[in-house]
């Protein structure tokens, strides 16, 4: 394997594999050891088609750490649509002779595309309404730092299905470890073949999605779409699928919430809930660090 | 050589009732003799068809040539090539050229190159409104006059309704008809992939099959309502397939194409995210090829056209919302159809008919006859001939197909057209001009 492209290229012993490396990491990391030489010598592109904060700077410290030279390329999205196809593309990149390829683009599909023709490896760090795996190899190496094993849980995610790759990659993550894994959102943000994602349960029913689970992934509402047919105002989005204190309640005791960020505040989640005692959302950030230097040393000890 | 004798073929040619071996003698381009065991003579050029179908050659009423304004993608030259070599004789070319074919001298331009290089029968569709914008209606009459053999806007539907009646029924009355690209673009909005369980999967954009169904049963209605015929082009679903059976059960005049990716390609050829498999209607589910093989063997599609869509690579290499849709077919048809008869879904009969007898009856031309009297017009092929395709054997400009790099059953050897071999496999492998 030479590029992690998406969640069904790995085993379950490849996943924990990479927890191992990112606790070793997380735990040299807390106690001072603050730069690491795996990645010495090695380059690292980060060609990102579509704006990102934090995928973004959280691959490129992750490299920086392990001793990488990193190098940022952004392209709008517009400046692409205007000519620069993806042969174009593949053959600059091809040409820059990097060891590593971190892309993010808005076409599903595109770094499998690029990474069938180059040498360096590639990093999915989202495509279009696909995958994005490294940001489920997070949420899961949270989950069970948090809980101590995925297998048994019963976790929902919550939110715009559709449009979600965040979703596609965790669907696939969490049922490989062993969780048991709901689906919820407005039946126009679910796909019409939603059974082919591989979860256990669909429901439109946001108290259905949370009651007696374990963890509860909420997804980003994207409001660029509210002027589509998706769901018809934010207000009733928030009413309907948010996640207020009332509705809290109806988790087990020891939940967690979890959220891929940037939370939209009082929409998919009341605002006080945000980093209240149930969330873990900072942690899905610190740990992205974490699990980014891992796939990193996963992928070169392949 | 003036004298050619094809011997040892099996000759199937549906309208003069011949499906047995026969042999045949060609001279100074006539059939003067068709029976079993000619012996050989001096001085005549003798092609061994054992193991061969003759047949009459094929027409395909749905090809993409892309002349005038885009001939980087193809042109009259390339695509007849590709047509020749695909057993295909008359070609009808869509009118969503630049300019569009919108006007007499377009049709007649199309037409004279067709003659110039001069392979085989190119005919133009026109437009059915101006520009292909869906506004105003073209001068159909005088595109009739001109050689249109029947109108389009193929590449986008007519969506306007009334307009669509009225074309439907001015068509009727010059003896021809309007073909409909069915897609209800409000449906298929920024849709790429068939929605379907892959598309959900991979999170592609997904395109419902109810784009394609509600224009089709639009067009039945009014078929039924106007009494004008209608043609559905490049049907590809098996709920569409039951709304055109429906319409025929009702009396109407509707008829209905499918093209040889829908009878053979589905929603899978996505796996690789890759545009190749970009095409309109989207490619589509197992139960939707096995409904539009059975449809076509039933007689509720009547025949087959390839949507010949060539595109250059750089193209078909946009993301997958700028990549335009389409792939080529004129050289997978044949053998596309092949592996139907091979499956039993038709005989070889009906694999004649819907390739050329029936085509070319829909467009009011006497299909090409394999009588004595007859310039030679047929394709010798054989159906059983393993080939991989790779983008040296294919004569279109583009070479845009998720099948490359596959074996696929099924080969033309020779085609005859005016009297005269304008296409011969294996030995030279190549074209055969005056």
């Amino acid at each position: 394997m030479k590029d992690l492209l998406s969640v069904n290229q790995l085993s379950v012993s490849d996943i924990y594999q990479i927890y191992e490396y990112a606790k070793d990491y997380k735990d040299r990391y807390k106690r001072g050891e603050t730069k690491f030489s795996d990645l010495r010598g090695c380059s690292v592109l980060l060609p990102f088609f579509e704006s990102s904060t934090r995928t973004r700077t959280s691959f490129e410290l992750a490299g920086k750490i392990l001793s990488a030279d990193t190098i940022n390329i952004s392209a709008s999205q517009s400046s692409v649509k205007k000519g620069e196809n993806l042969y174009d593309t593949i053959k600059t990149l091809e040409a820059m002779n990097s060891d590593f390829i971190v892309i993010r683009h808005y076409m599903s599909g595109a770094p499998h595309i690029v990474a069938k023709e180059v040498k360096s490896r590639v990093i999915n760090a989202g495509d279009g309404t696909n995958e994005h795996p490294s940001q489920a190899l997070l949420d899961g190496f949270t989950i069970l730092e948090k809980k101590g094993k995925i297998e048994g849980l019963k976790i929902s995610i919550v939110g715009d299905i559709l449009h979600s790759r965040v979703a596609r990659s965790e669907i696939k993550l969490l049922k490989k470890l062993g969780a048991e894994v709901t689906l919820c959102g407005p039946i126009t943000m679910i796909p019409r073949h939603v059974e082919a994602l591989g979860a256990d349960y669909i429901t439109t029913d946001i108290e259905d999605a949370l009651s007696d689970r374990d963890v509860v992934i909420f997804l980003r509402i994207q409001l660029e779409r509210q002027s589509k047919v998706f769901f018809t105002t934010l207000n009733e989005y928030s009413v309907k699928f948010g996640l207020n204190q009332e509705r809290l309640e109806l988790l087990r005791d020891d939940a967690i919430i979890m959220h891929p960020g940037p939370v939209n505040r009082g929409i998919e989640i009341q605002s006080e809930l945000v980093y209240g005692n149930r969330s873990l959302i900072l942690e899905q950030v610190e740990n992205g660090l974490f699990v980014r230097m891992a796939i990193y040393k996963f992928l070169l000890n392949k | 050589m003036d004298t050619i004798i094809i011997k040892d073929g099996h000759i199937v040619d549906p309208e003069n009732n011949i499906n047995e071996q026969l042999d045949i003698v060609i001279e100074k381009g006539v059939i003067t003799k068709i029976e079993k065991n000619i012996t050989p003579f001096p001085n005549a050029r003798v092609i061994d068809a054992s193991d061969c179908i003759v047949s009459p050659s094929f027409t395909d009423l749905h090809v993409h040539f892309r002349d005038p304004g885009q001939t980087y993608k193809e042109d009259i030259r390339t695509g007849s090539m590709a047509a020749v070599a695909g057993g295909f004789t008359t070609v009808v070319c869509m009118p969503n050229t630049i300019p569009a074919i919108d006007e007499p001298s377009i049709v007649r331009y199309v037409i004279e190159k067709g003659e110039e290089v001069g392979l085989c029968r190119v005919l133009p569709a026109a437009a059915v409104t101006k520009g292909r914008k869906g506004k105003e209606l073209t001068e159909m009459a005088l595109l009739k006059d001109a050689g249109a053999v029947y109108f389009t806007d193929d590449g986008a539907p007519v969506v306007d309704s009334h307009i669509m009646r009225k074309a439907m029924e001015y068509a009727a009355s010059l003896g021809t008809f309007v073909a409909d690209h069915c897609e209800d673009l409000s449906l298929s909005k920024d849709g790429v992939a068939h929605e379907g369980e892959i598309a959900a999967a991979l999170g592609l954009p997904p395109l419902p099959p109810e784009a394609e169904e509600t224009m089709v049963a639009r067009d039945c209605v009014l078929s039924i309502r106007t009494g004008a015929p209608v043609h559905i082009c490049h049907l590809s679903t098996k709920l569409a397939v039951e709304v055109v059976a429906w319409a025929k059960a009702m009396g109407a005049n509707v008829t209905a194409e499918v093209t040889p990716h829908h009878l053979y390609l589905c929603d899978d050829e996505w796996l690789d995210f890759h545009c190749k498999a970009k095409v309109s209607p989207p490619l589509r589910e197992y139960e939707d090829i096995e409904a539009v093989r059975w449809a076509l063997s039933s007689k509720i599609i009547d025949f087959v056209a390839t949507d010949h869509a060539p595109h250059a690579h750089h193209e078909k290499m946009l993301d997958h919302w700028n990549c335009p849709p389409g792939m080529i077919g004129l050289q997978f048809a044949l053998p596309i159809v092949m592996e139907l008869v091979r499956k039993d879904y038709i005989d070889m009969v009906r694999a004649v008919e819907v390739l050329s007898t029936e085509p070319a009856k829909k467009i009011n031309m006497k299909p090409p006859s394999i009588k004595v009297g007859e310039r030679a017009e047929f394709v010798v092929f054989n159906p059983n001939e393993t080939w991989e395709v790779t983008e040296e054997k294919i004569f279109s400009k583009s070479k845009n197909t998720p099948l490359l790099g596959r074996k696929l059953r099924g080969k033309v050897k020779y085609t005859f057209f005016n009297g005269k071999i304008v296409y011969e496999d294996r030995y030279k492998e190549e074209f055969c001009y005056d």
